[in-house]
């Protein structure tokens, strides 16, 4: 059994100054890619189609206090947000996974979780611009 | 030359099968430690690339059966860079190298053709 600590609430300032930045920074993926402009829409497509269902996965894991899901769908999303260059989504994820493995279950962890949905929408707008419609 | 990469994360998964396959390699993926132990079963490799961290059967697993029944393959394993007890397990286990995820391709580049260098010449 995990045990529960209150720690101070999620500084919502952090945002304030942040919410005119740009999510995603593609640079890890245009190197990767090296000019394939196929590959690059396909990782933005399979990154747009894949959050939100890792997303909901990582909500229940949190509102049925399933700890070891939670650890793990975060581990695992770090990888997808790190490639789209999303580093404020993965020092949220990485927030969420550190509670979980020391422990201690931050009180606000579905807060960060809605902050994550927040910022994927904002990165979801961005990328968006980039699809090249079929 | 054939190579088997084990991933469930379909982001890297991709990722990694667009850079092997832009080296020339042939790339034959699995999704899932179940479905690479039965690709191992019916096909023969010349490197295996596997993420730790995957369900039901592991890549510890993966790595272990392949150490066991196929030494002569060398094995790369993927994993996060925060997972220093994972990887030295990794490699108490055998594993030839490691790579960090998200993967630098010029290093992908570099590990994968060193191994292969170094395990077909030994032969």
């Amino acid at each position: 059994m995990l045990s529960q600590v209150h720690y101070p609430a999620v500084n919502s300032e952090l945002f304030k100054d942040e919410a005119l930045q740009q999510i995603c920074h593609l640079d890890y993926l245009y190197r990767m890619a090296g000019g394939n402009q196929e590959f690059t829409q396909m990782m933005i497509r399979l990154f747009l189609k894949q959050l939100p269902i890792e997303l909901k996965k990582l909500e229940l894991a949190i509102t049925s206090e399933n700890y070891k899901d939670v650890k793990e769908v975060s581990h695992k999303l770090k990888s997808s947000v790190t490639m789209m260059g999303a580093s404020s989504m993965e020092d949220i994820l990485k927030q969420i996974e550190a509670s979980v493995t020391e422990g201690v279950i931050h009180q606000n962890i579905l807060v960060l979780h809605n902050q994550l949905v927040e910022l994927f929408n904002r990165a979801a707008t961005e990328l968006n611009l980039l699809v090249v419609q079929d | 030359m054939k190579i088997l990469v084990v991933e469930d994360d379909e982001m890297i998964l991709r990722a990694l099968e667009f850079r092997l396959k832009k080296d020339g390699y042939e790339v034959i993926l699995a999704k899932t430690g179940k479905e690479a132990l039965e690709k191992l079963a019916n096909d023969t490799f010349k490197l295996v690339i596997t993420d730790l961290m995957l369900p039901f059967v592991t890549g510890m697993e993966v790595l272990s059966h392949i150490k066991t029944n196929a030494s002569e393959v060398p094995v790369i394993v993927l994993s996060a860079a925060d997972e220093e007890k994972t990887i030295m397990d990794a490699f108490k286990l055998g594993a030839d190298d490691f790579i960090a995820k998200p993967f630098s391709p010029g290093e992908l580049s570099l590990r994968v053709k060193r191994l292969l260098i170094r395990y077909t010449s030994a032969r």
